[in-house]
């Protein structure tokens, strides 16, 4: 294993983090919402980075919907299998992590503190 | 077992936060901000303006028995969820649901202290975190262009002084890490209590040299260092 993951949204007493977009689409974190946000910006990294990220996109293909509050409830969609597998522990310890998660949050990349001013 | 069952078994006991961007609009134009054009400062041409709609909102909170809240947030990505029209009518309904905490985060130039001041009093629960970023308004400009600093200070100085939580959050930037002393020094006065973080993004990153007074500035002038 190469990579180290530290999501900055898993809590270690036990509490997981959602980002939800103005229209109501679900994500596990900021920089997922945002990849989202930016479709209509063809220049975008972060959105090219979601379509990179295969199980995920495949589901967009499946269900365009999967994530949304408009057709599907909150508890469906925080209990959704991807959220369990490749945006949790099975897929950040795997070869293939999603490529937002390695950009944004590999060793802790995406803490942001005053204490970084003591390095 | 299946995999579904093993999921369902993870997820016992998990609470679970959840941050709802309220609105894409917003005032400002933020430079390092995602719906800024970072090469003209202005709106980006790709973004969508769009409100969270309120009876989706209630919906799923009404409809999500089963979720354990730790707690909800209005910040989002693209806007200040102070530009919603129905910003009150969220947090109310939040309140109804969340034991513990209802955080907000906001560039603090909108709305007034009339408004701030009752929120205050009347929801204890509720958080808020005013984002400004210098002791005088052409400075608070140089990142946060488009807001009003004295309204901002306004609305923070109301809401802590009927009583409200939260915090003043103070980015450092190469042009304003020597306001540092006077901005802890308005906290104490209105009892805010202040959070400095380092800008990491290019637009106004501190120098070395400048990190470095910045630093000493804060050892000698910010309690919360020792």
């Amino acid at each position: 294993m190469t990579n180290c993951i530290k999501c900055m949204v898993v809590h270690p007493d036990n509490v997981r983090d959602w980002e939800i977009t103005p229209e109501g689409r679900v994500w596990p974190c900021c920089f997922f919402a945002n990849a989202w946000d930016k479709r209509h910006d063809t220049r975008s990294h972060e959105h090219a980075r979601l379509k990179e990220d295969s199980p995920i996109w495949r589901l967009m293909q499946e269900d365009s919907e999967w994530n949304s509050l408009n057709t599907h409830e909150l508890d469906d969609i925080i209990n959704h299998d991807i959220f369990w597998t490749h945006i949790w522990y099975p897929g950040w310890e795997s070869e293939n992590p999603s490529p937002i998660c390695l950009k944004e949050c590999n060793k802790g990349k995406s803490e942001l503190n005053v204490n970084k001013l003591k390095k | 077992m299946s995999i579904t069952k093993c999921l369902i078994l993870i997820n016992i006991g998990m609470k679970h936060s959840f941050d709802f961007a309220l609105t894409t609009y917003c005032q400002a134009k933020c430079r390092s901000c995602a719906r800024t054009n970072p090469s003209t400062g202005e709106q980006a041409d790709w973004l969508e303006l769009k409100h969270m709609d309120l009876d989706v909102f209630k919906r799923v909170l009404s409809q999500s028995k089963n979720i354990e809240y730790d707690w909800i947030q209005f910040c989002g990505e693209l806007g200040d969820p102070m530009m919603h029209p129905k910003v009150e009518d969220f947090i109310v309904e939040a309140n109804k649901y969340v034991t513990t905490m209802i955080h907000v985060n906001t560039n603090g130039g909108l709305r007034n202290p009339d408004w701030y001041a009752r929120m205050a009093r009347d929801y204890p629960r509720l958080r808020i975190k005013f984002g400004v970023d210098g002791t005088d308004h052409d400075t608070n400009w140089l990142y946060r262009e488009g807001v009003d600093w004295q309204r901002a200070m306004d609305n923070m100085t109301a809401w802590f002084t009927n009583g409200g939580v939260g915090a003043w959050h103070f980015l450092i930037f190469d042009w304003n890490w020597h306001q540092i002393p006077e901005a802890v020094d308005i906290a104490k006065k209105i009892g805010a209590p202040l959070e400095f973080k380092i800008n990491n993004r290019q637009w106004g990153l501190i120098t070395e040299e400048n990190r470095k007074i910045a630093w000493r500035l804060l050892e000698e002038h910010y309690d919360k260092l020792h």
